[in-house]
Order: C-alpha cells, then structure tokens, then sequence
C-alpha cells in the first residue's frame, strides 16, 4: 500500500470537512460541550460532597478498658479501646475502633479506624480508611480519608465524565464518514476517484485515515481540556489532581480510539446500503450502544469503575473492529461500488 | 490500442453486455453508440478495469484488463470521464483537478501547466479559484472532461462528453477534443449525439448488447443504404427517367420531389455516363450530386427505429 496515495485522499477529505459548515460545527460544538461545559456542571456535586464530610471534628479520648477479639451485642460502651471486635446493635461513645465491624449501632464522639460500618449512625465521629461505608448517617463527623462511597462516587463521576468524552469519536464519525462515503455516492464521485491508479485499500485508508484524524484529533484536544478542567476545578477541594488516573489513560487512548474505528467501519458498512447521508448518520448511531452499555454496567455497580474492566473492554472493542473491518473490506471495492452500492 | 474478443458481462441473469468483438487503433477516435441499457457504460467500466468481465478479455495498450498488475497499468495510462461529472462541490476547479492530478502522479512542476493548458482550453481559467458549487452544469462538466485528460493518458473513455451542455458549451467542448485528437491519443466516447459522433469519430460501433455493425459513418451509411444520386433537371423528370433505367448499371431510378434519384454502386464512375445520356436525350441539368444518408438513418434502421 502506497501511504502518499492515501494522504493525497486523506488530505482531500480533510479540506472539504473543513468547507462544510455542518461538520464544522460538530468537530467544534460537540467536544466543547462535553470538555468545557459538562465538567464544570460536573464538578459541582463532587466539590459539594467533600467540603461537606472535611468540618473539623476534635475529639478527646479518655481510654479505661481495651477490649480484643470479642462479639459484642446490645452493649453499651464508653472510653473503650476495641480491636478486633464486633459491634452490633450497640451504644458507643468516646471510643478507639480499629480492626472492627460495626453495624446498626450509635456511635458518638468516637475513631474509627481500618474497620467496616455498615447502618449506623455516627455523630461527631473521626474516620479514616474504613474498608466498607455504606448505609450510614453522619452528624459533624470527618473523613481523614479513605472514604470508600465518598470516594466511589468520585471515581464514578469521573469514569462517567470519561465515557461522556469517548461519544466524541463516536459520533463524530457519524457525520464526518456520513459525508465522506454516501456524500461521494450520492454526488457520484466515487466513479472518477476508483478510475485512478489507486487500490481500494489506499482508498478506504486515506478516507478513513481524514475521519481517524479529525475525530481522535478533537477528542484528544478536548480530553486535555476535559483534564485541566477538572483538575482546576476539584484540585483545590479535593487537596489532589484526580485526573488523569489509569481508567482516563486507557479509555483514551484505546478504547477512544478504537470506538473511533469501530464508528467509521459501521459507517462504510451502512453506506453499501443508504443513499441519504442524515439516515447514514441515525443509523451509525447505533455504534453509541456498546459504550452506553458499558456506562450502564459502571453505574449499576455490576462492573467496577477500576481500570481492569476498562482495558478489558477496550479489548473486546479492539476485537469488534478486526471483524468489522473484514466484512467493510469485502463490501469496499471497485466492483462492489459500482455495482451493488444501491 | 484496444482490443475486445467475446468481451461480455451479465448482472446476475441479465445480460448488459454480449460476445463484444472491437479493435480500435492508436490515435483513432472511436464512437460507441446504442440506446440506453445497450452496454455502452458497462463496456467503458470493464475497459477502464473499473468492473470485472463476465466472460472474455480486452486489451487497453498491450495490457489485459482486469488483471493484476496490469489493471493498474491500465489505470494509470487512461482517462475516464463517467456519466456524471461527480466533481467535490465545495472545492475550487483548481483542487479539483490538482487532486486527480496528484493521484495519477503528475509531478509538481507539470501539473500546474497541464491544469492551466487544460482550464485556458475549456474557457475556465479565470475561474480557477471559485467553488464547484457555483458553476452551471455545463462548467462542471468541461472540469470533468480536464480531470480525464489532466495526466496526459494515452486512452481516453468519455462517457456522453457532451450531454446537457448548451450548444456554445458543446462546441467548446467539440472543439477541445478536436485539438486533442491531433496529439494522437486514442478516444472512446459513448454518446447519444449522433451528429456529434458523426463529426468527431473516424469510426464508430453500434450496439445493443453486442455489436451491431463498425465501420466509418460513411461507410456505414453506403452498407447500409446504398449510393444514390440526385439529379435536378431544369424541365420536369418524368420524361427523362426511362432514358437513365435503359442504362445497365441503374439498378433503381425513381423520382421523388421533382428531382431524379438513381442508386448506383459506384457514383464517381457512373454519374458521367447518366449525365452524357441525359444530355444527348435533351435534358437540361441543373445539378447533380450524391443524397447523403445520415448515421440516425443507419442508426434507426440497425436499432429498429423509423427511417424518414
């Protein structure tokens, strides 16, 4: 395959995107919403949630009793040190829990710390690294750190904000390969293009290549924006530069780009079929599915917002596009064109 | 050169085109008429290696059509102007063909001549720099007519050169293949205009799926219908047909509009004999000269069509 074929058509395709007014717009409004405006309404919420648990808490522990490895039920505590102690349905106030579970009990000016509570209500408490934090009511009590929902809905807020990115070059393609294929059809200057001395393969690379680039183009430009953003914005609550992380990094530059080519081969499969570019461009939506599929899955909590499940949709997505791209290129050529194009 | 032998092509059962038997010469132009749906536009396409053939094999310039690397060969050395200009709107004239240019691989410092020689010839030069998209339908298709010759091929297809242009466009573009034609490149063109075709090809084909006849229109003209020849008398014709029916080689005399029409095999031979026999029988002649039968009558009468 000769590369300067396919950079001569890329370049073409590149010149007449920027001539229509239509994708313009797309290229430029789509990335500017989800990287400028989506963060800042985005941020909010988050912000709200930790200057919420960080007022602080001052707590003066008088210790008299240590209690170790024991179950306790209905019990009341006070100046206790509990290691390794299970608490259910208890009374604990002006006490040291580490190693511990406590769960359905009231806990009042108390630390807590590498335990699990579950259902309990805590007032004017200290917390840190608890292991699990779920279903409990907080009065004037502080998070040093580790809090584990706080700290999920953090991480899902921003693993969200980055699938919300990954629509760019998704859609994208959309109108862009809508243009480029069925717009040739349809003005017919496919004909006069496979005349020449070029291969169908330099032909589906140079065209795909223009798409390829004017979408991970703006989506990477609007990824760095989407960045600072939100680092501008959280960073000063938070006391930390949450992005990038190792999700960002993997969704941008694998799955982004792969959702890319799987948007532009669907693209090339529908223009075999359709002769109208806006019905090209509804029905390319489809390839949104997979990555709202995955958005839904993170939400409901049946996959984890870490960076495995990440990469390993991205995988299965790299995957996709190899048998994508084999069935286009059995559709992308001369004869196929300009006979079986309708 | 081209050359076809038993060249054929179908669409699933249909037949488009059939046992396709042609030889065109280097520098010839060449006219393939017949009426829609005769093959014409499937016939350029497997030429240009643009679809695959049924059945049979061609020849563009010594290589095999459809064959790799030959295809590509053949890609390269021939100019292909389709049925619709199919030129990218938004972009000027001059990207238009600067792109077809790049693909062929013009190298840089012929191909801003070539595109200013082709634009100056088709009358577009001082709009070189304006979109497509404001050009009449005319305009575009002398851009589409440059695109085919901007890398200097040696075999052109045009596809109906000059369909919906204007009588002025058409002459321009008349004219444009005319001057190109004398730098010896071969030229296939599909057309409907028969007069056109008439003008510009040294022989054409006429098909229906598979041809018809070939040959000059000329020549076509004489197989087909005959020579005759038409004489005006200044006195009326009824009493001088019997002396020309008593020559030998007058195989039909008639009279049609006053004037007397002889069918004869060869006019330059017998015409001063039928004139030196009316003489001597009286007859006073005004003119005599040969009734030119158009290619639309051979053409009507190979498709079926009616003959005036």
């Amino acid at each position: 395959m000769r590369m300067e074929k396919a950079i001569i058509i890329a370049k073409k395709d590149i010149a007449e995107f920027a001539k229509n007014r239509y994708i313009l717009m797309t290229i430029v409004l789509l990335p500017l919403i989800i990287s400028v405006v989506l963060p800042s309404i985005y941020v909010l919420p988050i912000n709200a949630l930790s200057k919420q648990s960080t007022k602080p808490v001052d707590l003066n522990l008088s210790i008299t009793l240590k209690l170790n490895n024991t179950t306790l039920t209905n019990a009341v505590l006070f100046g206790t040190e509990l290691d390794h102690v299970t608490v259910i349905g208890s009374v604990v106030q002006g006490c040291l829990l580490r190693n511990s579970t406590v769960t359905n009990s009231t806990v009042t000016g108390s630390r807590i710390g590498y335990s699990a509570v579950k259902t309990s209500i805590l007032t004017r408490c200290v917390l840190f690294n608890l292991t699990t934090d779920s279903g409990n009511v907080l009065h004037e009590s502080q998070y040093l750190n580790g809090n584990t929902d706080l700290e999920r809905v953090k991480t899902l807020m921003f693993n969200l904000l980055l699938i919300l990115l990954i629509m760019t070059p998704v859609t994208i393609p959309t109108v862009t390969a809508s243009y480029s294929f069925v717009g040739e059809k349809v003005n017919k200057s496919l004909e006069p293009l496979l005349a020449t001395p070029i291969t169908d393969m330099e032909l589906l690379v140079g065209k795909s290549g223009s798409i390829f680039a004017v979408s991970m183009g703006a989506t990477w430009i609007s990824f760095v924006i989407s960045t600072v953003m939100v680092d501008v914005l959280t960073g000063p609550i938070l006391g930390y530069y949450p992005l990038p992380n190792a999700y960002w990094i993997i969704g941008v530059l694998l799955l982004a780009p792969a959702m890319c080519m799987m948007s532009i081969l669907t693209n090339v499969i529908i223009s075999s079929r359709v002769n109208d570019v806006r019905v090209s461009q509804q029905i390319g939506g489809v390839v949104v599915l997979p990555v709202l599929l995955f958005l839904f899955l993170s939400i409901a909590g049946v996959l984890s917002t870490g960076a495995l499940p990440m990469l390993l949709f991205s995988i299965v997505v790299v995957a996709a596009d190899a048998g994508i791209l084999l069935l286009a290129l059995r559709i992308f050529n001369r004869e196929e064109i300009l006979v079986s194009w309708k | 050169m081209i050359e076809t032998k038993g060249l054929g092509r179908k669409f699933d059962d249909k037949v488009a085109v059939e046992d396709l038997n042609l030889r065109v010469e280097d520098g010839e132009v060449f006219g393939l008429l017949g009426p829609n749906g005769a093959g014409k536009t499937t016939t350029i396409r497997m030429l240009a290696c643009l679809i695959k053939q049924s059945s049979g094999t061609a020849t563009v310039n010594g290589y095999e059509i459809n064959k790799e690397p030959d295809s590509s060969f053949i890609r390269s050395i021939v100019g292909v102007l389709p049925e619709s200009p199919g030129l990218y709107d938004s972009l000027s004239a001059n990207r238009n063909l600067e792109f077809f240019a790049r693909l062929y691989g013009v190298k840089d410092y012929e191909r801003e001549k070539r595109i200013e020689e082709l634009l100056r010839m088709l009358e577009l030069w001082e709009r070189r720099e304006e979109p497509v998209a404001t050009f009449s339908k005319g305009m575009k298709q002398k851009i589409a007519i440059a695109r085919a010759f901007v890398h200097d091929p040696q075999v052109v297809f045009l596809d109906e050169p000059t369909a919906g242009l204007d009588p002025q466009a058409s002459h321009t573009v008349r004219e444009f293949l005319l001057a190109l034609r004398k730098e010896g490149r071969t030229i296939f063109i599909n057309s409907h205009h028969l007069d056109e075709v008439e003008r510009l090809c040294d022989r054409i084909a006429i098909m229906n799926t598979s041809v018809l006849a070939v040959g000059s229109p000329q020549e076509l003209a004489r197989r087909y219908w005959g020579r005759t020849t038409v004489i005006e008398l200044s006195q009326p014709v009824q009493g001088f047909l019997e002396v020309v029916r008593s020559l030998p080689f007058a195989s039909k005399v008639r009279e049609e509009d006053g004037k007397m029409l002889v069918d004869l095999d060869d006019p330059e031979e017998r015409n001063p004999t039928i004139i030196e026999a009316l003489s001597r029988a009286g007859a006073k002649i005004e003119y005599v000269t040969e009734f030119k039968r158009s290619l639309e009558d051979v053409y009507m009468k190979l498709i079926g069509g009616e003959v005036r």
